[in-house]
């Protein structure tokens, strides 16, 4: 089912931003138009299609695929087009990425970019309780700032029987105080 | 390629604009994790096509500045999680780094450190008789096993989720237990009242910045996560003229150093044979480093530094 | 039932005596002990004022004299509460006229120990945090919770058993000053010795002597993972809990012998403290030193066989290098010296050293002063060539001579240990305290002075733990109000149980004794 609708919505999803060349010529790249698709296993296929001025697509045009990470931009691959004028490229399982940029042509004058990400990630949020046994330390339970059940159970049984003790020793020093 | 960062944010910057227009919280980006078994990429990028045209950005709004994520807004509670989804990660390149403490001034500088302290500090280390010397700057290691973290008896020091352990200043109660407890040494005291400079205390008080600092309490490196709100590397890691320092999220698989070179963060602990520093410890450091090969610059002199320095840099 | 006041007995009116008379020696110690717990607080003050950068403390040695302190104190405290529980126990009938006296050196040495974390808070202003934000995750809160926990304990376990006393002083001080009426009438909670409240009291006993020792014990083990829980090669020791027990129990009981010659001798007390109580404990210190010294040997043969790199540092430093004379001190005259000490009484061929020539004391000890006279002359006298500085072994020559005029001494002494066996007993006690305590500071110090990373680029002074007169002020404040809790509490309570060590058949508690109470107490002499 799941399958299945992940199949349906693989969707064709285009954003281009073009440059206006400033000589047009016969196989000179013009415009990029990158593409994402996902597949049914979780990944996603990134196709960059380079066209001339004309619409032709453009053979053998070097193209760098590039993510936009926090401190800067990562390039993915870097590929040249085969005859239909395509590059492609697949981002991996699991793969956190904000956008996608595809750059085209010696001097990157041709540009496109996509935007990826409407979900936010579904961060590990640690709360006071039995959560703090899962979490993103090795240790967590000694790692956490909250209260760990389990210790203080263990910690509830030693010191409350001791101070329990206590508590019927003083009872005892009561009786003490009341025998005549 | 010929493209430079900056123009590279600007591209984005609008598409940004145009793209995310639709969603919620203008202009907020939200990131995406790609798994298996997920329905779709999003709908939202509508197919947008602007054949032949140039897009002059200055034209388009929110083109403010460099940074087109604006991060969720985290209340900056003492006890505060941190950035969602995140996990800081620093890269160290030994076979860079040429001792010249760059990175340990300008954090200096950057957080108006107290005398006496550096939180990153730069040591020589000789690992045997017939090794190379070679420099090794330390700073916090972030450890996601924190032994500093366990031992706190108050919660000033804790473990944030996007790796970083954060230090409350204005909590601590002076025991030290962290500083003994902390195997690399990262953790400073202010046995006396720090000097506060005009600069120091036109700073707002915040934590994330580590500013205000207070006699009888510990405190250390926090990786910068003031600046990395603001999308910037960390001071040490922009400061280094080496681009030995790379810093960056290990969730998106991605370091990047002061000379803008971003590479993948597992790609280059792998083909580089990246290590942690005491990892026999099981600390789980969040700073790698690459070892000291084919070095480039200059080893520090084989006679390694007195311990004893005669005053502080 | 108590007896009335004239129905005391010649030695009880010694003891009772001790509570009132007081000389120009008492009032004279009482002053010295105020002043200079007064120049601790001045020098805590200055601490207050300018922050720990008055100690010698700097980052790379966070804890120093204070923690050792702390750890010293909280061993002493063993004693009392352990030692008392245990013989209280097995029956032992010879602790009747000291367990007292064990179980307040438990309550004085417990309240220094406990001040001295928190006079190593770099913010005791925060106090307050450990409760509002205290995570239970950290060994501070175990201390913290043990110690309390402890201190409660051990403060029941002093009083209960004083509470038939305290009706004896009621009755006694019926005249007597206003607040010593009230305060005894308020303590003794009505006690007349009924039958009811006699059985009462006997279960309140059974239960705290058993309980008492677990506690005790744990109390030290988690003094010992403030050490152990962290990853320092020295400290990161599984033997650290049962190690910190032993050595305890040791310096603790080595401090019972220490009070008990002090009261015997202060109080007049000889006819409740015999040589044969002096005898016993002996045979206790020594049962607890080669404990001690079964843990020390087991604590560091095993890193030191292996030689890790980790640990090569403070073990070298500590076996041969810059610790190597305080480790040594330690485990000679700390550990074998007292045992010898000990055991000199029962050992036969003793009085025969004197036979000796270089042994009499007169010969020998003349030439042990001109000696040692003349070794600390000679570095003064001797010019500093490079050739005679050069030698590893003419550096270490004075050392070697020091240690050898000692055993000299040692043995010049012997026989006449063997002739005081008191004596003989407060030396070795009080050498097994000085010991204890350095040892606490060489088990903190030299670990910190080998972290795993170098100790580089620290400030000038900042590479070497020095404790400062500020720090040293405060110890010496924390032994004098020791002393002083001490003496303050021997002159509000019979500092001997007299109800427990009253002869068969007049104790009013003699069915307390699981043993049974028969055979009187073997070693008291007949009143």
């Amino acid at each position: 089912m799941r399958r299945l609708r992940s199949l349906l919505f693989c969707g064709l999803f285009v954003v281009a931003l073009a440059a206006m060349p400033t000589r047009v010529e016969g196989a000179e790249p013009a415009r990029v138009v990158l593409q994402t698709q996902s597949a049914p296993d979780g990944s996603a296929r990134l196709t960059a299609t380079v066209v001339d001025s004309r619409g032709a697509p453009v053979a053998e045009s070097p193209v760098t695929f590039k993510a936009r990470t926090t401190f800067g931009w990562l390039t993915l691959a870097e590929t040249t087009t085969g005859a239909d004028g395509k590059a492609r490229t697949i981002l991996a399982v699991a793969t956190v990425v904000e956008e996608i940029a595809v750059e085209v042509g010696g001097e990157g004058t041709v540009r496109a970019a996509i935007l990826l990400g409407a979900r936010r990630t579904s961060a590990p949020r640690i709360r006071p309780g039995w959560d703090v046994l899962r979490g993103v330390s090795p240790q967590p339970g000694f790692i956490s700032p909250y209260l760990v059940p389990l210790q203080v159970i263990l910690f509830g049984m030693i010191l409350g029987g001791i101070w329990a003790t206590y508590g019927y020793v003083a009872w005892f020093l009561l009786r003490i105080r009341g025998a005549r | 390629m010929g493209l430079t960062r900056r123009s590279f944010l600007k591209i984005l910057a609008a598409g940004t604009a145009a793209a995310a227009a639709p969603l919620a919280g203008g202009g907020l980006v939200r990131r995406f994790r790609i798994r298996p078994g997920s329905p779709n990429l999003p709908a939202f990028v509508a197919s947008r096509e602007t054949p032949g045209t140039v897009v002059h950005l200055s034209g388009l709004p929110n083109s403010g500045g460099d940074v087109a994520v604006a991060y969720a807004a985290e209340p900056n509670t003492r006890t505060g999680p941190g950035e969602a989804g995140r996990r800081w990660v620093m890269v160290i390149d030994l076979a860079r780094c040429d001792g010249c403490r760059e990175c340990t001034r300008a954090c200096t500088a950057m957080h108006f450190v107290p005398p006496g302290q550096e939180w990153i500090r730069v040591y020589e280390m000789k690992d045997h008789e017939e090794a190379a010397p070679y420099w090794f700057p330390r700073p916090c290691m972030q450890c996601d096993n924190a032994p500093c973290v366990k031992v706190c008896p108050v919660s000033a020091a804790w473990k944030r989720e996007d790796g970083i352990v954060m230090q409350d200043t204005s909590r601590c109660i002076g025991c030290r237990f962290c500083i003994a407890a902390c195997p690399y040494g990262a953790r400073s005291f202010n046995w006396v009242e720090p000097p506060h400079t005009p600069e120091e205390l036109a700073k707002p008080d915040d934590i994330e910045w580590n500013f205000r600092h207070r006699k009888g309490t510990t405190e250390k490196c926090i990786f910068c996560p003031g600046l990395i709100k603001q999308g910037k590397l960390p001071a040490c890691a922009d400061a280094c003229p080496m681009g030995a320092i790379y810093f960056g999220d290990q969730v998106e698989d991605a370091v990047t150093n002061s000379q803008g070179e971003t590479v993948r963060f597992s790609e280059l602990i792998k083909e580089n044979a990246g290590y942690r520093s005491l990892e026999e410890l099981g600390t789980e450091p969040r700073v790698y480093y690459l070892p000291p090969r084919k070095r480039i610059y200059p080893a520090p002199p084989a006679e390694p530094e007195p311990a004893t320095m005669g005053g502080h840099r | 039932m108590p007896r009335r006041p004239d129905q005391f007995s010649p030695r009880e009116r010694v003891l009772l005596a001790s509570l009132t008379e007081a000389g120009p020696g008492f009032y004279a110690l009482v002053g010295v002990l105020l002043a200079v717990i007064a120049w601790g607080i001045i020098a805590y003050t200055v601490q207050l004022r300018y922050g720990l950068g008055v100690t010698g403390l700097r980052d790379n040695f966070m804890w120093g004299v204070y923690i050792t302190n702390f750890v010293f104190f909280i061993g002493v405290s063993h004693v009392g509460a352990l030692m008392s529980a245990i013989l209280r126990i097995t029956g032992a009938e010879w602790r009747r006229s000291v367990t007292r006296m064990a179980e307040a050196i438990t309550f004085a040495s417990l309240l220094m120990g406990a001040l001295m974390p928190f006079v190593d808070m770099g913010r005791p202003d925060r106090i307050l945090n450990l409760l509002l934000h205290g995570r239970l995750q950290s060994p501070v809160l175990w201390d913290i919770l043990s110690i309390s926990t402890y201190l409660t304990g051990s403060t029941l376990f002093l009083y209960v058993p004083m509470i038939p006393d305290i009706a004896l002083l009621r009755d006694r001080f019926a005249e007597g000053p206003a607040w010593r009426r009230r305060l005894y009438t308020l303590l003794a909670l009505g006690w007349k010795g009924t039958e009811v409240q006699r059985h009462h009291l006997e279960r309140i006993m059974g239960i705290m002597a058993i309980i008492i020792i677990p506690i005790a014990i744990s109390v030290h083990t988690v003094v010992s993972w403030i050490f152990g829980m962290t990853l320092r090669a020295g400290w990161n020791s599984t033997v650290f809990g049962p190690y910190f027990v032993s050595g305890a129990l040791f310096s603790g009981a080595a401090a019972v012998v220490t009070a008990m010659a002090a009261f015997r001798w202060a109080y007049h007390l000889e006819e409740y403290i015999t040589e044969a109580h002096f005898r016993r404990m002996g045979y206790l210190v020594i049962t607890l030193g080669m404990i001690y010294a079964y843990f020390t040997f087991a604590e560091y043969i095993t890193p030191a066989y292996k030689m890790a790199t980790a640990e090569r540092g403070y073990l070298t430093a500590v076996f041969s290098g810059q610790f190597a004379r305080l480790f040594w001190f330690t485990q000679v005259g700390g550990v074998l010296l007292p045992l010898l000490l000990l055991t000199v009484p029962r050992i036969s061929w003793v009085p025969r050293l004197q036979r000796v020539l270089f042994l009499r004391p007169v010969p020998a000890l003349a030439t042990i002063a001109t000696s040692v006279a003349v070794l600390l002359a000679l570095p003064a006298v001797l010019p500093r060539t490079a050739a005679l500085g050069g030698f590893d072994v003419i550096r270490q020559l004075p050392v070697w001579i020091i240690g050898a005029l000692g055993g000299w001494l040692f043995l010049t002494l012997l026989p006449v240990f063997r002739q005081r066996p008191i004596a003989a007993a407060v030396v070795a006690s009080l050498l097994v305290n000085i010991a204890a305590w350095l040892k606490r500071f060489v088990i903190i110090v030299p670990t910190l002075q080998f972290p795993f990373l170098p100790i580089q680029r620290a400030p000038a002074g900042w590479a070497i733990y020095q404790p400062t007169w500020v720090e040293l002020s405060i110890t010496a404040a924390a032994v004098a109000g020791f002393v002083l809790i001490y003496l303050l509490f021997s002159k509000v309570f019979p500092i001997v149980s007299i109800w427990e060590t009253r002869e068969e058949g007049h104790r009013p508690g003699a069915a307390l004794s699981p043993a049974g109470g028969h055979g009187g107490v073997a070693d008291a002499p007949a009143p």
